[in-house]
């Protein structure tokens, strides 16, 4: 809980202004709300896909078994 | 699709314990992950749009003195898209029931989309009448970009579409490429509405 | 799969399978991308030692490449990069490892679409010629470093190179598609093709490790995709997507290319860690210590490596706020990686380790992929990062994880491998001259540019002479001493070539399972007939890593043996 708020506390007085270089902050307020915007999308998007479709496999492998007699698909391959 | 050659189902396999078994059908899978892909390939897309909007001088989207674009026409090929998808999910409850029976929802699937891509195609020969194309500035390259690629998924979807008609009538579709098919299709046309959302409104 | 089908199937590869790549067996196509990795390697060594010839004796005409020209000297630095991310490290990592090992490793017969299998090797075969191509074009090859940053790279009248920069991103696109396809293939294959008997944690990590790479590289690529149409579009049809005077912006490229540009690292990584893990449990002749944690910090790191990108564009004018959620996330991936490289070092406490040369190269890449891992928590905090960006700081740190994952990674691989690869074995002390001879020389590369980056030295420049401050004696003298090392380094490759070419086609036949392994493909023949295993599959009946268990007689106790 004391390192939670020490986090707070950190995150919340860190700098909110400070630009790396000299000529950046040139953004308008709307042009980095699209950009923080759109990294949150960018980021949080393929781990939804990837834990959805995760998710996904999981319940069909406890639903229905599909047993295969055959191997992958030999019968597909043919001959050279 | 390659590879799609998985077994009918079987319920009296012997010890299945020591069986493989697919859990997923492969083509779905593949599928699965390609749409994936294609999800983020288009919030990519859309992030640089949003991007790009958002940093217009003025904060004016669209700019001044650019084309209109046709949103109460474009509204009703939504729908025509919207009832194809729909179309396409009868499709496969059906040929889960009887492969024979999938082919009138199949086709009013098939036709709908073929109606989208033509009405799509008129709309954006009166755009570029209008002098909106690629070099006319952001608007028109994101607009051309964004739905112009949209499309292209549609018209290769059509294309898998009639190859899987073909394997339909010839009785050689299996479960796991009806799945694969239906799954695509969706894709394309839930991604629409979004698209429409962001770039026409 | 019966006998019956595989009875047409028991002559050699024909030419046509070889050369032209029409075989649709997950083997050779693991040997062709392997052996096109290896070339496009060998182009990309020699582009780095143009340069650093460059670098070292400013104006020297470079024996076997002449004077290094302003442009030529931004080609090569550029296609290094290119050539060693895209056409080296994922080609011979993920592409043929991941295609020659998963079949075997979970025991069937092949890829479960091996003609998509076919597909993607064309393609990325495709891919490698266009970007050769783009060499002997008008001005030479794109020059605009591997991450294309617009205007320079979206503007022929800034890069000079009109269509290298074109053929350049053609071909970075192509390869994308290449191994798109080979993903989805490993993934499926993965999951859906199994022994009878392996589940979810009898799988070697190896595999996982391709696997979980695979789906990051699919669940990140699409924005570059996106990004490289558009930068395209820059390019050919004029558009201004990235340029400012025609209303876009050239952040944006950033945004979109480093949204892959890190989870690639990763991608790279683990199979290298895959890799690196299989060996060590062989040769510690121990069980793999904590398996389902190592699975728990790979499986941290993927979904920690979509939240570290935007530390490349520190100092692009992102804002303060978010450069303070990326840096925070930036170190904390370094736990669950320096977790799984303390699990290896705990597998090899206690057990009897045999040090041949693929667990030389094991050990050498714990070792020097630490360091490059240390040195990364500089880059990451965002105010250290204002000083170091773009300087060779920065450059030593990604080679010394670059190179471990791409070199020291497939070396082991190979030299592990090659017995069942080639049916032969490797002369082992030829390998470990090879082994000391570019280990120590690397050290010496990349130690020096540390100093030179603390020192301020800038990335990307062709003369350092132009620079008073940067061209004392001194930092010259490091200079030179990095590029004589790289000179031994690269030297010492062709014992190498020899060893692995007389190998191949001289070396002492090997067995079925040369090291006493417990994976399956040490139970099928070496090299491996087509459909691997002949008439019967084998079953699973135990996790990969049963090493030295009490109560047998021997240390192993392979996966498919009943009991």
């Amino acid at each position: 809980m004391n390192a939670a708020r020490v986090l707070l506390v950190a995150f919340l007085a860190s700098p909110t202004t400070a630009w790396a270089c000299a000529v950046c902050g040139g953004f308008s307020d709307d042009e980095k709300g699209a950009y923080i915007g759109t990294t949150a999308l960018l980021s949080f998007l393929p781990l939804g896909l990837i834990f959805g479709g995760v998710y996904y496999v999981y319940r069909a492998s406890q639903t229905h078994v599909t047993p295969m007699l055959e191997r992958t698909e030999s019968s597909d391959r043919s001959p050279q | 699709m390659d590879g799609d050659g998985q077994q009918p189902l079987r319920v009296d396999a012997p010890d299945m314990s020591m069986e493989q078994r697919q859990v997923v059908p492969n083509a779905l899978l593949g599928t699965m992950i390609f749409v994936g892909t294609e999800i983020m390939f288009f919030a990519g897309m859309i992030s640089a749009f949003l991007i790009s909007k958002a940093s217009t001088p003025g904060g004016i989207w669209p700019p001044p003195g650019q084309p209109r674009l046709p949103v109460e026409a474009t509204a009703l090929n939504t729908v025509a898209l919207l009832l194809s998808g729909v179309a396409m999910v009868v499709a496969y409850h059906q040929f889960k029931k009887s492969p024979s029976k999938a082919t009138a929802p199949f086709l009013v699937s098939a036709v709908l989309g073929v109606f989208f891509v033509v009405f799509q195609g008129f709309e954006w020969v009166g755009l570029l009448d209008h002098g909106l194309t690629m070099s006319s500035g952001p608007f028109g390259a994101f607009f051309f970009l964004i739905v112009g690629t949209h499309a292209l998924h549609a018209v290769i979807g059509l294309g898998i579409l009639a190859k899987v008609f073909v394997l339909l009538r010839q009785g050689a579709l299996n479960l796991g490429g009806m799945q694969a098919l239906t799954l695509y299709w969706i894709f394309v046309v839930l991604l629409w509405p979004i698209l429409y959302w962001q770039v026409y409104l | 799969m019966s006998a019956t089908a595989h009875d047409d199937h028991h002559h050699g590869p024909t030419f046509a399978e070889i050369w032209l790549l029409q075989s649709t067996d997950h083997k050779m196509i693991g040997k062709q991308y392997m052996f096109i990795g290896m070339f496009m390697g060998l182009i990309g060594a020699y582009f780095a030692y143009a340069f650093r010839m460059q670098l070292a004796f400013p104006g020297v005409n470079v024996p076997g490449f002449g004077t290094v020209s302003p442009l030529e000297y931004n080609a090569l630095v550029t296609n290094h990069g290119t050539i060693m991310i895209f056409w080296v490290a994922m080609p011979v990592l993920i592409a043929a490892f991941g295609n020659f090992l998963i079949p075997l490793m979970i025991g069937c017969d092949d890829m479960v679409f091996p003609r998509l299998n076919r597909l993607s090797v064309q393609i990325f075969l495709a891919s490698a010629i266009v970007l050769i191509a783009s060499f002997f074009v008008h001005n030479g090859g794109f020059g605009g470093a591997w991450t294309a940053y617009p205007p320079l790279s979206a503007k022929a009248e800034y890069n000079l190179t009109p269509l290298g920069s074109t053929l350049w991103l053609l071909a970075v696109v192509l390869e994308f598609a290449a191994f798109l396809i080979g993903g989805i293939n490993f993934i499926t294959t993965a999951m859906n093709a199994r022994a009878p008997g392996m589940k979810a944690l009898d799988v070697p990590m190896v595999v996982w490790m391709i696997c979980i790479a695979s789906l990051l590289f699919m669940a990140s690529v699409g924005p570059l995709v996106a990004g490289a149409v558009m930068l395209l579009f820059d390019q050919v049809l004029g558009t201004g997507f990235f340029d400012p005077d025609k209303g876009g912006g050239p952040v944006l490229w950033q945004h979109l290319f480093w949204f892959f540009g890190h989870p690639e690292v990763y991608v790279v990584l683990l199979p290298a860690c895959g890799i690196t893990a299989e060996i060590i449990t062989v040769f510690s002749r121990k069980k793999l210590f904590a398996y389902k944690t190592i699975l728990y910090t790979v499986i941290g790191t993927g979904v920690l490596s979509f939240f570290v990108w935007a530390h490349h564009q520190f100092i692009s004018g992102i804002d303060p706020r978010m450069a303070n959620v990326f840096t925070i996330t930036t170190v904390l991936i370094s736990i669950p990686i320096a977790e799984m490289m303390f699990l290896f070092i705990a597998t090899l406490y206690g057990g009897s380790i045999r040090f041949t040369t693929p667990m030389l190269w094991a050990l050498s890449f714990i070792a020097e992929f630490l360091i490059g891992g240390v040195t990364g928590i500089f880059l990451g905090s965002s105010g250290a990062d204002i000083y170091f960006h773009d300087t060779y700081f920065v450059l030593a740190h990604f080679h010394y994880t670059f190179f471990p994952i791409a070199i020291i990674g497939t070396f082991a691989a190979l030299t592990f491998w090659f017995p069942k690869m080639f049916g032969r074995m490797m002369n082992d002390t030829l390998g470990k001259i090879h082994f000391w001879g570019t280990i120590i020389p690397f050290n010496f590369i990349f130690i020096p540019l540390f100093y030179l980056g603390a020192a301020g030295q800038h990335r990307r420049i062709y003369n350092f002479n132009h620079y008073p401050q940067l061209a004392t004696p001194d930092l010259q003298a490091l200079r030179v001493l990095a590029t004589v090392s790289l000179l031994v380094m690269l030297s010492f490759q062709a014992v190498f070539i020899y060893n692995m070419l007389y190998s191949m086609f001289r070396g002492k036949k090997a067995p079925n399972n040369p090291w006493n392994a417990n994976t399956l493909e040490w139970s099928c023949p070496s090299p491996p007939p087509h459909g691997n295993f002949g008439d019967e599959l084998p079953n699973c009946y135990r996790g990969p890593y049963e090493y030295s268990v009490p109560g047998r007689d021997e240390d192993f106790w392979p996966q498919n043996l009943p009991n």
